[in-house]
């Protein structure tokens, strides 16, 4: 559901490929067991998906740069496509901004229920 | 209070005084869990989780007694803060490069954007000396082998064309290798 890193996993007592396995309702467990230390910090969507792609950036600024082509090029190459101006950096903004938009969508009239 | 496989490291001794006044004054106490040891020639490696909750955002490797890092999820005044959880990914027992025992590190953190982040070598001698290496940006598992007496370290990248990089262990530093296979 929130795909696991395989470390991850074993961390809460599971497996990638127990999870693959499981229904989403299942998973669920795992991902409240996940997040529950961030409870209380969690006040934004952007901090939601920071918590599941880089937790580093839970609370941080929108203009914080997760990953930049000169600084950590190897992490950038593997998200590039959160780089939605192109600059060689991604922000905090630009990697929730995908996520920001399905939920605008989901909450579209018609999509709800 | 969670203490696992027994060991106490002179932290866990404070910690556990700590705990212990905590205790007393009602206070909920803090949990430390070894999460990896490994005997070395100048006494245990110890990975520890000094802080609570399912996975951990703090640690500490110790080698017989003495802190080698200390990490912790978004505080720039420790190591590989945003990568905070070191594994114990290799070791290499036999002496090379000076040193009677190389322990190979890989940092991760909890979220999806890396499948592990930068490595770094602790080389570590029969005397109880320890020299750790300059770290190599990773996102992803890393490869290591032996060739003639020196340990290399590979990167591949998934997805991209380009040739693996290379990086030897030597002199207590990680050296990046012009051409890789």
């Amino acid at each position: 559901m929130i795909q696991f890193m395989p470390r991850t996993a074993e961390g809460l007592g599971t497996s990638s490929g127990a999870l693959a396995a499981m229904t989403a309702v299942d998973q669920l467990d795992f991902v409240q067991k996940y997040l529950s230390p961030f409870r209380g910090k969690l006040h934004s969507l952007s901090d939601l998906y920071m918590a599941i792609l880089f937790p580093v950036a839970v609370a941080k600024p929108d203009d914080f740069v997760l990953f930049s082509m000169n600084i950590n090029p190897i992490a950038f190459r593997q998200n590039e496509g959160l780089d939605l101006n192109g600059d060689g950096k991604i922000t905090k903004l630009e990697a929730a901004s995908k996520v920001q938009a399905m939920l605008t969508e989901g909450l579209r009239p018609g999509n709800i229920g | 209070m969670i203490w696992s496989r027994g060991v106490l490291r002179p932290r866990s001794r404070l910690l556990l005084l700590g705990a212990f006044g905590l205790w007393i004054s009602g206070c909920p106490v803090l949990a430390s869990t070894i999460k990896e040891q490994r005997t070395t020639p100048a006494g245990q490696l110890v990975i520890e989780q000094v802080d609570e909750g399912p996975l951990g955002n703090e640690f500490y490797v110790y080698l017989a007694g003495k802190t080698i890092l200390h990490s912790k999820l978004g505080d720039a005044t420790t190591e590989f803060s945003a990568f905070p959880i070191p594994h114990l990914f290799a070791y290499f027992g036999e002496s090379m490069n000076g040193v009677d025992a190389v322990a190979v590190f890989q940092q991760f953190n909890w979220g999806n954007a890396c499948d592990g982040g930068p490595v770094w070598f602790l080389g570590i001698s029969r005397d109880g000396n320890f020299k750790k290496s300059n770290s190599v940006e990773f996102c992803g598992p890393p490869e290591t082998t032996v060739k003639h007496g020196v340990i290399h370290l590979i990167r591949s990248e998934a997805g991209q064309a380009s040739p693996p990089k290379e990086w030897i262990y030597s002199g207590g530093k990680l050296q990046k290798v012009k051409s890789a296979r």
